[in-house]
């Protein structure tokens, strides 16, 4: 079903997410990443203002990234993506991660996204991404 | 505190490349990694799937390695920032009591890249330059580039990063 032929301009993709604190703190260990604010509630909150814990900047990216794999036929490949960090997700709440199509370039075979998550109290990371269905 | 940081100070220092020998990324790495994201795709965990789609290993997940934050082993405790952070991370010095941020990634894939390659990355110091924000006062924007490439210097991906330092509130 996911060959450009049968995809149109404004076709939505979700992929509805629940990071717990064991996924952050394994997530900041793949990363070898010691910022305090991914496990240590106290100075997350006390230090640096923020509601707990945050989920990681790059967590955001590897949940767009996963929704758009997921999707890809075999041959397919993920060829750009790209996020800016625009609010803030906590653990043990929604995180969704979408996708719409914004353009299908059917002479270089290539599909556009716009790509964001979000949490209940707004959107996390905003973007765009490039995928080849067929290499 | 950011506004502690005078961009003029790095000029110099920009379009540097510092160069990282990342290592072998194993396919333990890449089956952790997919469990940290909870993504069970199977050419992230399935030698056999992978192959069946005509990658020679697992493929290591496109934005595992530009999630890595420390690309060596990092300073010792002792010299850990209060934030947990090493305070040489970044080409700047950052000050003691700023607050880093996660400012988002531009990823070009070029190819996958598969377990059992070695990487090495190369990182640019791209810019540097200052912001005022409503809500949180002067804020110091990075800008990084890093490319990596495999043990055949082949260039798998590039990362445009934005590292936001920002002051305490």
């Amino acid at each position: 079903m996911n060959d450009i032929d049968s995809v149109s301009v404004g076709d939505r993709l979700t992929l509805e997410k629940e990071p717990s604190r064991p996924q952050l703190f394994r997530f900041s260990a793949m990363a070898w990443n010691p910022h305090r604010i991914h496990y240590d509630p106290e100075y997350a909150k006390d230090v640096e203002g923020h509601p707990d814990v945050l989920v990681q900047a790059h967590f955001h990216g590897a949940s767009i990234q996963q929704l758009l794999l997921n999707w890809l036929p075999a041959d397919g490949r993920l060829a750009e993506l790209e996020w800016s960090n625009v609010g803030r997700a906590v653990p043990d709440e929604k995180l969704t991660a979408n996708a719409e199509i914004t353009a299908i370039d059917e002479e270089h075979g290539r599909i556009e996204f716009e790509v964001w998550t979000e949490s209940d109290e707004g959107r996390c990371a905003d973007g765009t991404a490039v995928v080849v269905p067929h290499e | 505190m950011s506004s502690k940081i005078t961009p003029e100070d790095y000029e110099e220092d920009l379009g540097t490349t510092d160069v990282y020998e990342y290592g072998l990324v194993t396919r333990r790495d890449v089956r952790r990694y997919a469990r940290a994201v909870e993504d069970d795709n199977p050419i992230f965990h399935d030698v056999e799937a992978a192959r069946s789609q005509e990658y020679d290993d697992l493929v290591i997940p496109p934005n595992f390695l530009p999630a890595i934050i420390e690309r060596s082993t990092g300073c010792p405790d002792d010299n850990l920032r209060e934030d947990g952070l090493d305070p040489h991370l970044y080409p700047i010095e950052l000050p003691s009591d700023s607050i880093l941020m996660g400012g988002g990634q531009k990823l070009t894939i070029e190819t996958y890249a598969t377990a059992g390659s070695r990487v090495t990355i190369h990182e640019t110091f791209v810019d540097i330059y200052q912001r005022e924000s409503a809500s949180m006062g002067q804020l110091t924007f990075l800008e990084l580039q890093s490319e990596y490439f495999t043990d055949a210097e082949t260039r798998v991906l590039s990362c445009d990063e934005t590292v936001i330092v920002g002051d305490r509130q």
